[in-house]
């Protein structure tokens, strides 16, 4: 028999993980890193946010923009429920889980972080309480906290789905029923998920005292509620893309068939063009009208060296048109540039975040202010390092005890020298009957 | 929040910049009666904590024609899509109908700063210390506030106590409305120089409605909309044209239209270098 | 603001907001709270064993469902869409009415062709009935049922292992767990129970692991397992695949030159994963 790791019987069928203490060994770093990440959280919470480099005048900082870009890039999780269960995008079925996985790190990662940077995390509750109604800050409350409740319920199945928690009759009974009636919550999510991304950006869209962050809209939103939706959802799978090509690296193997990497490119791209076009003419709109009508020339916001016209360059034609481009060449889409395409749109819309809560706060507003910066503190890195940790382990321990890439047994037996060609890829093809097998494109390498 | 009301009184504040000294005993008095803690010394200026903060105000230009003004910035009281207001997500803070003074509920405050993100004016302070006082000066806290907890947000309310008091005080002698001089802001009573003036914006027969409609009256960034009810009173060009956020005098209430871009841009370059409009005419 | 809280008023905003929140909030709710329940429905139902085949079945690789007259040749490859469900399947009824197909051969009907049933060096007599999750039925005169575990199935299973039946009197149904294997330092394999039936009797290791059951259906319910011309190209596609997967150099147990297979696999192959070969062998996760 073959030496088996201690936890072999946690480990899904047929699919190969490294021992156990490798494994541990991969762990104990990110441990590390969490460990210190939540003394630095600590700090903030009994010594107070005192222990932050934010001010009176930078009310948000490193947190809210980092919030805001893991929220932007964790929107694949339900971009992809809603291709796969309501538009039946079948392929991407291969990549569900861990869209969900993905998903459930960056909110409930963002969520965490948003308590901490409250000043009073325990009065939480009182938005639900006392709600004002005509705050974007209330919708984006009751929005994540409904879809984190999404996102947990839509976990459990995986969870479930482990070898040994289905030998339970009670776990493989519930992962059952609630697996039907995943289209309700992959609507119910694509609805919160529209809003509260939107809700995102009218956040600083309804600034009517900051120009810069200030848009017009339609009706009671903003434009940059319209833009934020675009841009997450635009991102999110060029953020999926990129996490399962890490996965893929870092394992050694093929975890999902290569056609979804070029549907992935093609969505993004598509979206990615139509944002940055939309986020041109807003720019424009905004420099020639919003801003003058309320005291400010475009000029005004971009005299500061610190935040120069590059930025706005930088945002929409380096980390916006270029990828957007480079995912709608077939070629390209395809290739390794890819990765690269992905990761500058990633880049882009966190740049985007970034100048919608940290460049609005350190323009002056009032006449005879100044440029003002700032940089975080060790406890606000590290609370955010622990974010980042959080979310490796969970990853890796979902990676490897569930069954986060359905196929991945699948495509690991058809990389086997002898293997034959009938092995239809999925059941879609399969209901055509056999025969259709062998027409599908290999994945041998 | 239309509620009805018989009474109803939109109060507001005019300070005098050229009378202003910049000594900041409105800074002090404001602390004292607002039992406003002492952060400790690490927080500096950006930290710190209070309700009305003077800043100097500067021409820049060399000697002999420097000049310098201070500006005692407080809570605008915006009256119009009050930035603070529309944000809060839990009505932690309120407009009230009847006076028009924008109220922080501290105890209901989550402490998540948006009101901050959203204030141009940059008049509200995050307490981001556990409040602490010099010792002994827990005896002469002021009854009729009370001092707020960690991580909320606090700001000027026209010292609403005061109004509380005058109201029971006129309520004991069987009145239901309170008379002007009964309720006065402690900064305008500690300012030495009597820079400051408050009461009913719409009573034309205060004397604050005749300075408020005054040539020498402006608003901070009035193009925004936000109809902040503290006015500020300059003879002095240098400093009209620095606060005036490049908006004509005669315009005071923006009509909504397409704005004036070229003249916008005239009245900046003017802001930078008054000198400019002189050379182009010689 | 709440009704009940101090000034609270309806407005229109107040209704379209907290309308659409309690109204995903109602979905979500109610939609787990449906799923709870009927998982307890399925539960006192005891569903549990054919939810379990379902989800097992739809996880088989196709070549692993092709459908048993596709194997006999009788028809085009054809991938089953039903959990090897013959006695619901419309296309099975059609090829047995247009008797392409012949029926299940039951006892006394004289169809069985008799002998050993060596099949590339399996014991596979031709006389009994076989699941493909390589168990066999066999229907004594008295109307009760006799099932085992074929031969492929024990030499992969190899020597000396841990054998768990169920006790007399269990009710097991067609699909779901029959008895369970366990050799040592491995994870237990369930067997898949062939016919459903009530358990009236067990054998031991001395006369070969065996179930003796009282059919639940009047018929047996017997439609399901293969027969006759059908067993030796299942056999063939199972080695096949199980070639492929002891060895995928073709170095192995190669059936050609006529050698015997080992009665031992996981003793001749140590280097293999026999924990998921057990689990695609035997049709359980």
């Amino acid at each position: 028999m073959k030496l088996a790791s201690p936890d072999r019987p946690l480990i899904m069928r047929g699919v190969e993980r490294t021992s156990l203490g490798r494994f541990l060994l991969w762990l104990v770093p990110w441990l590390a890193l969490l460990a210190f990440g939540l003394y630095g959280a600590y700090l903030c919470l009994a010594l107070g946010l005192n222990q932050t480099n934010l001010d009176n005048r930078f009310a948000f900082g490193l947190w809210i923009f980092l919030d805001l870009a893991v929220i932007a890039l964790g929107a694949g999780a339900f971009f992809t429920g809603f291709l796969l269960y309501i538009l039946r995008r079948e392929e991407l079925a291969d990549l569900i889980n861990s869209a969900v996985v993905v998903g459930f790190v960056c909110y409930s990662g963002a969520v965490v972080i948003l308590m901490i940077d409250v000043g009073q995390p325990l009065r939480a509750w009182f938005t639900f309480w006392h709600p004002n109604v005509h705050s974007m800050l209330t919708e984006v409350t009751f929005c994540i906290t409904c879809y984190l409740l999404v996102l947990f319920i839509e976990y459990i199945p995986i969870v479930l789905r482990n070898r040994r928690l289905r030998r339970i009759p009670a776990f493989l009974v519930f992962e059952f029923n609630l697996h039907k009636v995943m289209v309700v919550f992959a609507a119910v999510g694509t609805f919160l998920s529209f809003f509260h991304q939107g809700s995102l950006g009218g956040l600083y869209g309804v600034l009517q005292g900051r120009p810069f962050a200030f848009r017009e809209g339609f009706a009671i939103w903003p434009t940059t509620f319209f833009l934020f939706i675009l841009s997450a959802i635009a991102v999110g799978p060029a953020f999926l893309m990129l996490v399962t090509r890490l996965a893929e690296a870092l394992t050694r193997k093929r975890l999902v068939h290569p056609r979804v990497y070029t549907l992935l490119g093609r969505i993004s791209g598509w979206l990615l063009v139509s944002y940055v076009l939309l986020k041109s003419v807003d720019t424009l709109i905004w420099l020639n009208r919003t801003a003058p009508a309320v005291g400010f020339l475009g000029h005004d916001f971009y005299v500061h060296a610190a935040f120069g016209t590059w930025i706005l360059f930088a945002e929409i034609v380096l980390f916006g048109l270029a990828p957007a481009l480079m995912l709608l060449i077939p070629r390209v889409r395809q290739g390794r540039w890819a990765i690269v395409a992905a990761l500058l749109a990633c880049f882009g819309i966190a740049l985007n975040r970034f100048v919608m809560t940290i460049q609005t706060l350190s323009l002056p507003s009032l006449p005879f202010d100044k440029l003002l910066l700032y940089w975080p503190s060790w406890q606000e890195m590290a609370s955010f390092l622990a974010v980042i940790a959080y979310a490796v382990i969970l990853f890796s321990l979902s990676y490897r005890y569930l069954p986060l890439y359905p196929r991945e047994r699948e495509l690991q037996a058809d990389r086997d020298p002898d293997s034959v060609a009938p092995r239809a890829a999925s059941r879609t093809t399969l209901a055509v009957g056999g025969a259709g097998a062998g027409t599908l494109p290999t994945s041998r390498r | 929040m239309s509620r009805n009301t018989t009474h109803r009184v939109r109060y507001g504040m005019a300070i005098d910049i050229d009378r202003c000294t910049g000594c900041g005993a409105c800074m002090v008095a404001c602390a004292v009666e607002n039992n406003v803690s002492v952060p400790p010394p690490p927080a500096g200026d950006r930290k710190g904590l209070t309700w009305i903060r003077v800043y100097r105000l500067h021409n820049e230009r060399p000697y002999p024609e420097s000049r310098t003004a201070y500006l005692p910035l407080l809570c605008q009281h915006c009256g119009h899509h009050t930035p603070c207001v529309s944000v809060c997500p839990q009505h932690a803070t309120d407009i009230d109908p009847e006076t028009g003074i924008v109220s922080q509920i501290p105890e209901r405050c989550l402490g998540c700063r948006y009101c901050m993100a959203a204030c141009p004016y940059h008049a509200r302070y995050f307490t981001w210390w556990d409040p602490v006082w010099p010792a002994g000066m827990e005896e002469i806290f002021n009854p009729d506030v009370s001092p707020r907890m960690r991580g909320v947000v606090e700001k000027c309310n026209f010292c609403h106590g005061r109004r509380q008091v005058a109201l029971q005080r006129a309520a004991a002698e069987g009145r239901r409305q309170i008379r002007d001089d009964e309720y006065r802001p402690a900064c305008l009573e500690a300012c030495p120089v009597g820079a400051i003036h408050f009461g009913n914006l719409d009573d034309p027969k205060q004397e604050l409605y005749d300075l408020v409609h005054g040539e020498r009256a402006f608003r901070l960034l009035e193009r925004l909309g936000t109809e902040p009810k503290i006015y500020y009173l300059s003879s002095q060009p240098w400093v009209r044209r620095l606060l005036h956020n490049g908006i004509p005098a005669s315009r005071r209430h923006p009509d909504g239209g397409r704005p004036d871009v070229a003249a916008l841009r005239h009245q900046q370059v003017l802001a930078r270098d008054p000198r400019a409009e002189e050379r182009r005419r010689s | 603001m709440l009704p009940g809280i101090y000034e609270f008023q309806w407005t229109l905003g107040h209704l379209i907001f907290l309308g659409a929140f309690f109204t995903v909030l109602g979905i979500l709710v109610s939609v787990l709270f449906v799923s709870l329940r009927k998982s307890r429905i399925d539960l006192q139902g005891r569903r549990a064993e054919v939810i379990r085949w379902q989800q097992s079945f739809q996880q088989l690789p196709a070549d692993q469902r092709q459908c048993r007259h596709a194997l006999a040749g009788r028809t085009q490859p054809r991938v089953c869409q039903r959990g090897f469900a013959c006695g619901e399947c419309p296309f099975h009824a059609r090829l047995l009415a247009s008797g392409t197909a012949p029926r299940t051969a039951l006892f006394g009907e004289g169809s069985c062709p008799a002998g050993s049933g060596d099949l590339f060096g399996f014991a596979m007599p031709a006389s009994r009935l076989y699941h493909r999750g390589h168990t066999w039925v066999e229907q004594r005169a008295d109307g009760t049922l006799v099932a085992g575990l074929d031969d492929l199935g024990s030499r992969l299973i190899g020597a000396a292992p841990q054998v768990e039946l169920p006790a007399i009197g269990t009710e097991i149904s067609a699909q779901g767990t029959g008895w369970q294997i366990c050799r040592a330092g491995a994870d237990p394999v369930h067997v898949l129970a062939p016919v459903s039936g009530t358990v009236i009797a067990t054998g031991g290791p001395e006369k070969g692991w065996y179930l003796r059951l009282q059919p639940v259906r009047i018929d047996a319910g017997l439609e399901h397992l293969l027969h006759g011309e059908e067993i030796r190209p299942w056999v063939q596609a199972e080695l096949q695949r199980l070639q492929r997967r002891l060895s995928p150099e073709c170095l192995g147990p190669s059936l050609a030159d006529g050698g015997l297979p080992v009665a031992d696999f996981p003793a001749a192959y140590p280097g293999v994963d026999w924990d998921t070969v057990w689990s695609e062998t035997f049709l359980t996760d």
